[in-house]
């Protein structure tokens, strides 16, 4: 470790990710001058202009791996491209692969948290005692301006004795006795639901009930009791487990489970950075207590961060491949008669295991399909947070706009818990495939990446009528002729009698097929008022 | 801090009188403190000792010249800076910060009276960039030279210096003193200066019209008011020299090819490729006050190829060897020609008067 390493106020010169994107190489600011690791930021009579949110945004994030948490790890990899691609190696008998990027990469350990901050998600860190995910929680309510005692204090610890009253607040004894209707009792609130980061600690240890309050908190951000509101406004939520299953001392609700955008597993300690911990120990400074004051955001900072975040546009080929990938998961074709019901949610419904319909449909390419490796489809709120995380991403890279980059790498995190997968499918078989069997990660991943594959060789960016038929329509129907109205519906006819014998119906020809249905529908019924009014 | 040693009740006390150690001694705790980070940090003892007392013939000769709080601020920046730039191992005998702390920061007394935090760290923050970049002895005097303007103007009925106006002093110096690559924002400072400051801190005789100055060399980045003498790149007066081999502080490991001028104000930028290991460009950054070689980013602005090359040497460089590559553009005031050889890691600058 570096002296500047050790220095818990050093803070990484910007610009922590050069490149085309960044400011102009040839054109440093007043700024550049003076920071530098010797002397922090002065004190008196004005401070160092402030860097850009997503500049502050990766100085917190290498703060955090330089000095707080020790996490030498870079799961979540990009590749500066094909004039610089990566270098690998295989080693051990399974040729295990060892990716070196190009591009600057991360560990998720420490980046989700923060991309969660930004976004004011909701995170779940799992993994065994002792490795981090408690210390990360509190680091993130530190950056958000709280003192260590505060957010220390502001930690609600899972316990199986754990009371609705406990987490929220109890009404006020005097009121109790003397109220004479619910209005009048009024609630003393936990100072911690009012926080902008809010941790759970241990969040598998609370009893089903209590939990089921905590859903109204952490999805519709207020509370409830004794007929009293409280509204608690945006927050970044970081809930830890043991148990990345959800199991504890009580079952985790499903409900509950679905509200967390991202799930991030606490990677195992590097043993050769033993001596990091030594040497901290023997200082006797905790990281937390002095993070420095160029990586904290105040709340009007925290604000415009996440509008900065959401304002990150998401190009159309990277959403197309989105939908393209989304789209294969929920079809199930044996699951009924009626075209829109033949979906992996009609089957579970109907307490029917997908896996069974699935296995009874011979003609499909088990490997290929997509969807045959999964037991449900994504859900709105899935894909809301794929968006939200996607941009961050792009957002914390120094992009004004996501990239496939960005989406693939916030992809498996997000889906983690979202994607069920069926491990009895023909693709888990193969023993190549073995290790993606625990390996959720590089599964979804994996999942991902075939569908790109798919997408490219189906050449969708350069020829997709689909596209062509919904533009023509949310171009709007007012002043279209009969005549360019009934052209519409021929080309969409025409569209589907082409499918009829002639493609498998796997999940995007199945959405593709609804969306052809549904332009179909907007123009017979346009055709019907056109008539009836003569024009 | 205490210097004596132990059983030595005979001698005087060495810190008796000084008003240095008497600020030490009133606010102990707070520096105490300090001292205590600075060690938490990883600082040796014995060498966070010593650099306390090499502040002591600063600060007491400083004291004169303060009243008593301006003395508690000079003393807790130079203290805490001291403190943590031995942390940073950058305390060092002929580290640059420890020579902008000790003797750069008693010749700016005017800044050090109305922002002492924001001086001593702008001051040990530039230095070392210029000290890496470009002239430090120059920047020195520059700054110097700025501070006693700034002390002239504050002692009439205009206001202190405030922290702005002191880095943006430091900032305007720094380019004034080769580092080309601040020049917009040193332009932008300088129009934001009182004159006589700004004049100090560019080098330019009392009296020039630094408005004036400016703005013509803003549109022309090879002229400068006597600008024959300010031209410190090369040995001959025309002729300016940038780059070298790598092993011996320059950017490159293979013989550069000058490629041709880029975008941008006239002279300023120019394409250079290295051939091995394998093709690489960068940018050539150079005004009338330093230069700059940086790596092209990928993806960057389109750049021109290489052509056909005239391989006659221009007029005025002191050598003979084969050309490789040479590009030419015109300033308001200059020709300029950019020329690489067979022989040299070096790029020449050859300038010719319009």
């Amino acid at each position: 470790m570096t002296p500047a390493e050790q220095d818990l106020d050093h803070v990484s010169s910007a610009p922590t990710r050069p490149g085309p994107g960044a400011t102009n190489p040839f054109d440093l600011d007043v700024a550049d001058l003076f920071r530098t690791p010797v002397t922090g930021v002065p004190g008196d009579h004005g401070a160092v202009p402030a860097a850009p949110l997503d500049e502050k945004l990766r100085q917190a994030y290498f703060w955090v791996v330089n000095h707080a948490i020790i996490s030498p790890h870079y799961d979540v990899e990009f590749s500066a491209g094909p004039t610089a691609p990566d270098v690998s190696f295989r080693l051990g008998d399974s040729r295990a692969r060892l990716n070196l990027p190009s591009d600057q990469s991360y560990s998720s350990f420490v980046l989700l948290p923060l991309l969660t901050f930004a976004v004011r998600g909701r995170c779940l860190m799992v993994g065994g005692p002792g490795r981090g995910k408690t210390a990360s929680a509190v680091l993130m309510g530190v950056l958000a301006g709280y003192p260590v005692r505060d957010v220390r204090r502001a930690m609600q610890h899972g316990h199986p004795q754990l009371t609705v009253s406990d987490l929220f607040g109890t009404p006020l004894p005097k009121d109790l006795v003397q109220a004479d209707s619910l209005a009048d009792v009024d609630v003393a609130w936990r100072t911690w639901l009012g926080m902008r980061v809010k941790i759970v600690d241990e969040y598998n240890r609370i009893p089903t009930r209590t939990q089921s309050a905590l859903l109204t908190v952490l999805a519709d951000g207020y509370v409830e009791v004794y007929d009293q509101v409280y509204e608690t406004g945006a927050a970044a939520w970081y809930l830890t487990a043991n148990d990345d299953a959800g199991g504890g001392t009580y079952q985790v609700v499903d409900a509950l489970r679905d509200r967390i955008d991202v799930v991030v597993h606490a990677l195992p300690f590097n043993n050769r950075f033993l001596g990091d911990l030594v040497a901290r120990a023997e200082r006797g400074v905790r990281p937390e207590e002095n993070v420095p004051p160029e990586i904290v955001f105040d709340a009007e900072e925290h604000d415009r961060l996440h509008r900065d975040v959401l304002a990150v546009r998401i190009p159309v080929p990277v959403r197309r491949r989105l939908e393209f990938f989304a789209s294969q998961l929920e079809v199930l074709e044996r699951a009924a008669w009626q075209f829109e019901y033949r979906t992996k949610d009609t089957a579970k419904l109907a307490g029917i295991d997908p896996h069974l319909l699935a296995a009874a449909d011979t003609g499909r390419d088990r490997l290929g399909d997509i969807g045959a490796q999964t037991l449900n489809g994504l859900s709105v709120r899935a894909l809301q947070s794929l968006v939200s995380y996607a941009k961050a991403m792009a957002f914390f890279r120094g992009n004004a706009e996501v990239d496939l980059a960005d989406l693939r790498a916030v992809l498996p995190f997000v889906l983690h818990d979202k994607l069920v997968p069926d491990l009895q499918s023909a693709p888990f078989d193969d023993e190549e495939r073995e290790p993606l069997r625990a390996d959720r990660v590089s599964w979804i991943r994996d999942l991902f990446d075939t569908a790109c594959q798919q997408y490219d060789a189906a050449g969708l960016d350069q020829d997709d009528p689909v596209a062509e038929v919904l533009a023509a329509v949310e171009a709007g129907l007012e002043g279209l002729g009969e005549a360019e109205v009934l052209r519409r519906t021929a080309q969409i006819e025409g569209l589907l009698s082409l499918w009829q014998d002639a493609v498998k119906l796997h999940g995007n020809v199945y959405e593709d097929a609804l969306v052809l249905k549904y332009a179909h529908q907007r123009y017979t019924n346009y055709l019907a008022w056109l008539r009836w009014s003569g024009r | 801090m205490n210097a004596r040693h132990p059983g030595d009740s005979t001698s005087a006390d060495p810190l008796a009188g000084s008003p240095f150690a008497e600020q030490l001694t009133r606010e102990r705790d707070h520096f105490n403190a300090v001292l205590a980070r600075a060690v938490a940090l990883g600082a040796d003892r014995d060498d966070v000792a010593a650099a306390v007392r090499e502040l002591r013939p600063v600060v007491d000769g400083l004291a004169p010249a303060l009243d008593g709080e301006e003395l508690a601020g000079v003393v807790d920046a130079l203290v805490s800076t001291a403190a943590r730039c031995v942390a940073a191992r950058r305390w060092r005998s002929g580290s640059v910060e420890r020579w902008a702390v000790l003797a750069l920061t008693p010749q700016v007394l005017p800044w050090l009276r109305a922002a002492p935090a924001v001086t001593v760290a702008a001051l040990a923050d530039a230095a070392r960039q210029v000290a890496v970049r470009g002239d430090l002895t120059g920047w020195g005097r520059r700054v110097s030279a700025a501070a006693e303007a700034t002390g002239v103007l504050s002692s009439g009925p205009r206001t202190a210096p405030g922290a702005t106006s002191i880095r943006d002093t430091v900032l305007v110096a720094a380019w004034r003193s080769g580092l080309v690559r601040y020049r917009q924002a040193a332009l932008r400072a300088a129009a934001s200066l009182p004159s006589p400051v700004a004049a100090a801190a560019l080098d330019l005789a009392p009296g020039t019209d630094v408005d004036a100055v400016l703005e013509r060399h803003a549109s022309d980045p090879w002229w400068w008011p006597g600008q024959a003498a300010a031209a410190s790149h090369g040995p001959a007066p025309a002729v300016s020299r940038f780059g070298g081999f790598r092993g011996f502080g320059g950017p490159w490991l293979t013989l550069p090819l000058v490629v041709g001028p880029l975008p941008g104000e006239p002279g300023l930028l120019w394409a250079v490729r290295t051939a091995r290991p394998q093709a690489e460009d960068w940018t050539l950054v150079c005004d009338v006050h330093g230069w700059a070689v940086l790596r092209a980013a990928p993806g960057a602005d389109e750049r021109p190829a290489p052509g056909a090359t005239d391989r006659t040497p221009p007029a005025g460089v002191p050598w003979l060897d084969d050309v490789t590559g040479q590009a030419s553009t015109l300033t308001p005031s200059t020709h300029l020609t950019l020329v690489s050889r067979e022989h040299s890691y070096s790029l020449d600058l050859v300038r010719v008067p319009r």
